[in-house]
């Protein structure tokens, strides 16, 4: 999984408490940033933002112009949580902390760019090279692991059929579908390439199948309503290796698992059943 | 006042000269007397008026921060706190402070409380 100390901006620039808030305005427009966190004896306590700058005499102290309750956020910490306390707190920029270590700082525009680079624009959902990270992370922390692959059946034949702009409807409408069923946490839905979606999960293998089936039916059902009729076909794989054997990268697992899982997405369609399980 | 002439030699002939008058007085410690009432825009802000009487004069002022108004802290000398509540003198200080003062201000305040007790005793 993406974490913030990948786009973090390091080493940091920051301010003094008793710098005076002129220097800071200098050195806020010599470099063109917006913010300078505050420390005092190494120790994160404040943050001073070119508004604080506007609004305050410039021969006042940083610590009588800065904010006092720094929102922080850690290292380790995913992109998407960044995300959501930039939205929620109406925030432009975090200092990042290792313990109680200033390590860097992230910018609300440093997390979209990297998120919007890791996001399909035409479903929403996360690109597949994202997931297949995801997945990474997910042995590295010695928990299960099963892929889902999904492939829209006759595909190309609904772009010859009805157009290309139909078949995009057609994988919005799926990759919609998807992202409104995994919001639990346990599922983590991409699209793969073309028409084929995957989707990581911890579940077991048996669980993992059933929730597909339960989706197929969804994406069935919800296409014919609005009448634009969509089947999926969906292989699982993995779900029964709680250990990364030793010798094997972790990518390489991870690649085996998914390639294992669209053989037997080919082999549903094939059969003409919803989901097949990998040996 | 002292007034100092140039000596000789220190001045050129060119017909301008200086007249450099110096006034000593003694600095008053601390230099903020009883109150110091400080505007929200002011040059100096309560987190250096603290450390200044942190250094100055160790533990003989309280800052009190203020919500509204054109003050965002009036600093009182603790002396004064011991003769009429906190309170009462800041709503006092801050009436009259707000009168004539503005968001840029620093007022510095010279407070006397005289305190008159009349006792009737039995004869």
């Amino acid at each position: 999984m993406l974490k913030v100390s990948d786009v973090m901006s390091f080493p940091v620039i920051t301010a003094g408490m008793l710098d005076s808030v002129g220097k800071v305005a200098t050195v806020m427009e010599k470099y063109k940033i917006g913010g300078l966190p505050v420390l005092e004896k190494e120790k994160l306590c404040g943050i001073i933002t070119s508004r604080d700058v506007r609004r305050t005499h410039p021969n006042r102290i940083v610590a009588d112009a800065m904010s006092k309750n720094v929102v922080h956020i850690n290292k380790d910490a995913s992109l998407w949580e960044a995300k959501s306390i930039f939205e929620e707190k109406k925030l432009e920029r975090l200092p990042v902390l290792d313990g109680c270590k200033l390590v860097g700082i992230i910018t609300k525009s440093d997390i979209l760019v990297e998120i919007g680079r890791h996001t399909d624009p035409l479903t929403g959902l996360k690109t597949g090279s994202y997931i297949r990270s995801l997945a990474e992370d997910i042995l590295r922390n010695k928990n299960e692991l099963t892929v889902i692959f999904f492939d829209v059946n006759g595909f190309g034949l609904i772009n010859k059929t009805h157009g290309h702009v139909y078949g995009d409807h057609c994988l919005k409408m799926v990759g919609q579908i998807l992202a409104e069923n995994t919001s639990d946490g346990l599922y983590f839905p991409g699209r793969y390439a073309g028409d084929e979606f995957i989707v990581v999960t911890t579940e077991k293998k048996d669980n993992a199948g059933l929730w597909a089936k339960e989706i197929i039916k969804k994406i069935s059902d919800t296409t014919r309503r609005k009448g634009m009729p969509v089947n999926i076909a969906a292989g699982v794989a993995g779900g029964r290796r709680k250990d990364v054997r030793a010798g094997t990268h972790l990518s390489a697992t991870v690649d085996n698992l998914i390639n294992l899982a669209s053989l037997a997405s080919t082999l549903s369609k094939q059969n003409r059943v919803p989901v097949t399980f990998s040996n | 006042m002292v007034l100092l002439s140039l000596k000789p030699g220190n001045y050129s002939d060119t017909g301008r000269k200086a007249q450099i008058s110096i006034v000593l007085s003694e600095f008053e410690i601390p230099p903020i007397q009883d109150v110091l009432l400080i505007g929200r825009r002011a040059p100096i802000g309560p987190e250096a008026v603290q450390r200044m009487i942190d250094v100055l004069s160790p533990e003989q002022y309280e800052i009190l921060r203020v919500n509204e108004g054109p003050f965002e802290a009036v600093v009182i000398r603790n002396s004064l706190s011991q003769l009429i509540t906190r309170e009462k003198l800041l709503s006092i200080i801050l009436e009259e402070g707000c009168k004539v003062a503005s968001e840029t201000a620093v007022l510095k305040a010279q407070v006397n409380i005289v305190l008159n007790i009349n006792v009737e005793v039995d004869l």
